[in-house]
């Protein structure tokens, strides 16, 4: 990286840092260090919904999706836009009416003290381990394509941010997410221009997007249904509308920042925000995958993107497998380029002609069974089953092929998505942390300023934590898969317990209780004995935490409480 | 003393915006984005 790229990826640090230290100024009670004493316009609290959601596993994963397979995963945002509406009518002025600092103290305003703090500390759990992975998974790749030391990559991206999110509150949290939102964008958009002025001579976008759909990447919608495919249209449309009711509805860390909008009004027009957005916004970071895919097929790939994995698999036993395959790589990989020219040269005079069609395919077929050779050694070396390297795709191409200044940008656009989820994720678990467990069970009378230290001590103990265990999960890769199913047992079940207490008038503290532990535990066991894809199972913990709730509650006493309660 | 909210305001909360026509429009943008996608697999392909 060049000095100028470097003066950039450190500016933006200092900058973020000093911006966040700024806003401390407006953040002396403990209403404005977590909800910003309610105050802020919805289109800062709609930028920073979607910063928190975007975190850099997001740009290197997504986009290397893209490369891969296309735009199929857009599939995923389906039910998005749909759970906007359904919150706006909802939880948000449930939520801001009744005068909540989290989602689970509600829980105990409706049903009981037991179900608040189960919610509580599952999202405790959850939060504080994927939060590791945000910061570690971005560590890790930055780390081998930049050639930097992994500590000093694990802290360069956490402390920083925990910094910040410690004295400043929810203030500097989202007014430096709509920074780092526009940072993120800019960068974005930076990557297709140079995808698009990188072109072959005398090909258009139309072109490149004809070649690329030969391969079948501009097909973006799958109407097939079936439960154990991930990325279909039904899946994404209804297993994605309860992933989304549920991280958008009940999991604090998106809860917190609509409760921080000036009214309801605001609170709801900032998650429409997302509705009309994220669509869009995450065609646009598959469609760097797709033209990364037609930039590699006329400049030469790497056969394995990941450098320490090929490093690794070098000084391996089967090296020489491994070399012999390279050779072979390199020869289909010209095959394929020539059989690309040959086909955007057709594509550009009219149809595309099905001779030069048919030889492509086989030629990019052939390039991907080498490259899947390759990868089952790598598997075999490393001992993961499941390891691949599409997410060194995109820093691999800013790296190498962006020019100078345009790789700061984008490197300080990775680091910003990853921060601006951290932050929101630290907030959100200091909140939850004093809120729902230190104010409630420990201490719960003291002055304001009390609080204020406590929730500020939270915070730094939270980003100490998360780096500690960014460092172990950036040397334990298949605990990044473990934590994600984590999250995934629980995501729908918690959104049970949201259903009965707004939906079910009936349902009782018990209900709730019980049913909840009945849809974690059928989602754990639907996991472990079906091939059940993730997003049906926030369908399934839904639905059974709803029905086993209800009956539960049914059989035991009713109990008097209100749906929406009174503010405190 | 102000007066109370007349017509669509009525129907939701005191000061409150009707949101209505913002979710109509948020399931046509669904619709065209969807549609679009369908377009580009079909066109490009």
């Amino acid at each position: 990286m060049s000095a100028i790229d470097w003066g950039i990826v450190v500016a933006y640090l200092v900058w973020m840092v000093w911006d966040g230290l700024r806003l401390s100024r407006r953040t002396n009670e403990v209403e404005g260090y977590f909800l910003a004493s309610r105050s802020l316009p919805w289109w800062a609290v709609g930028l920073s919904v979607m910063a928190t959601q975007l975190s850099a596993i997001t740009m290197t994963s997504t986009t290397g999706l893209g490369y891969q397979d296309g735009m199929r995963f857009i599939q995923f945002y389906f039910g998005l836009p749909l759970a906007m509406i359904i919150l706006s009518l909802t939880v948000v002025p449930f939520f801001y009416r009744a005068k909540v600092y989290t989602a689970y103290e509600y829980l105990e305003r409706r049903f009981d003290l037991k179900t608040r703090t189960l919610t509580s500390v599952l999202f405790l759990l959850s939060r504080g381990l994927s939060c590791s992975v945000i910061i570690a998974a971005p560590a890790v790749i930055l780390s081998i394509v930049l050639g930097w030391n992994l500590t000093l990559t694990v802290l360069a991206i956490g402390m920083p941010t925990a910094i910040y999110t410690m004295i400043g509150g929810v203030q500097a949290v989202t007014w430096t997410d709509v920074k780092q939102m526009v940072i993120i964008v800019a960068g974005l958009v930076a990557a297709v221009v140079v995808l698009i002025i990188n072109l072959p001579d005398g090909m258009s976008v139309g072109s490149a997007l004809q070649v690329a759909g030969v391969t079948g990447r501009t097909k973006a919608l799958d109407f097939t249904f079936d439960v154990n495919t991930t990325y279909t249209f039904w899946s994404g449309l209804i297993g994605g509308l309860f992933l989304s009711l549920s991280y958008f509805g009940c999991d604090q860390s998106q809860v917190q920042r609509y409760l921080t909008a000036k009214s309801v009004d605001e609170g709801r027009h900032s998650l429409l925000m997302s509705a009309f957005a994220k669509i869009p916004l995450q065609a646009l970071v598959l469609l760097i995958g797709v033209l990364m895919f037609v930039f590699f097929l006329f400049t030469k790939a790497p056969m394995i993107f990941d450098d320490a994995a090929k490093a690794r698999v070098e000084a391996s036993p089967r090296a020489g497998e491994y070399r012999a395959l390279e050779e072979e790589y390199d020869r289909a990989f010209d095959a394929r380029r020539q059989a690309a020219q040959d086909l955007s040269a057709t594509v550009g005079a009219g149809p595309v002609v099905p001779q030069a069609r048919d030889t492509f395919i086989d030629a990019d077929a052939r390039v991907k069974n080498v490259r899947d050779r390759a990868i089952a050694i790598v598997r075999d070396v490393k001992q993961d089953a499941k390891y691949t390297d599409v997410n060194y795709v995109f820093p691999t191409f800013v790296v190498k092929h962006l020019p100078i200044g345009l790789v700061g940008l984008l490197i300080a656009a990775i680091f910003a998505a990853a921060m601006s989820s951290i932050a929101a994720e630290l907030n959100s678990l200091a909140t939850a942390t004093v809120i729902d467990v230190y104010k409630r069970h420990f201490r719960r009378e003291a002055e304001d300023s009390h609080y204020l230290f406590v929730s500020k001590l939270s915070t730094a103990l939270w980003g100490l934590f998360t780096c500690v265990m960014a460092l172990y999960a950036a040397n334990l890769g298949s605990l990044i898969e473990v934590v994600n199913r984590f999250g995934s047992f629980f995501y729908g079940s918690i959104l049970g317990v949201f259903i009965l207490a707004l939906g079910v008038k009936r349902a009782t503290g018990t209900g709730a209780f019980i049913g909840l532990i009945a849809g974690m535990t059928t989602v754990g066991l639907a996991a472990y004995y079906s091939g059940m894809s993730f997003l049906w199972h926030n369908v399934l913990g839904a639905v059974t935490v709803t029905v086993v709730g209800l009956m539960v509650s049914l059989l035991s006493p009713p109990v008097s409480r209100p749906i929406e309660p009174a503010a405190r | 003393m102000p007066a109370e909210p007349r017509g669509a305001e009525s129907r939701v909360g005191r000061g409150e915006t009707d949101f209505t026509r913002i979710y109509v429009l948020v399931v046509i943008g669904e619709i065209l984005a969807i549609a679009g996608l369908y377009w580009l697999g079909r066109y490009f392909s």
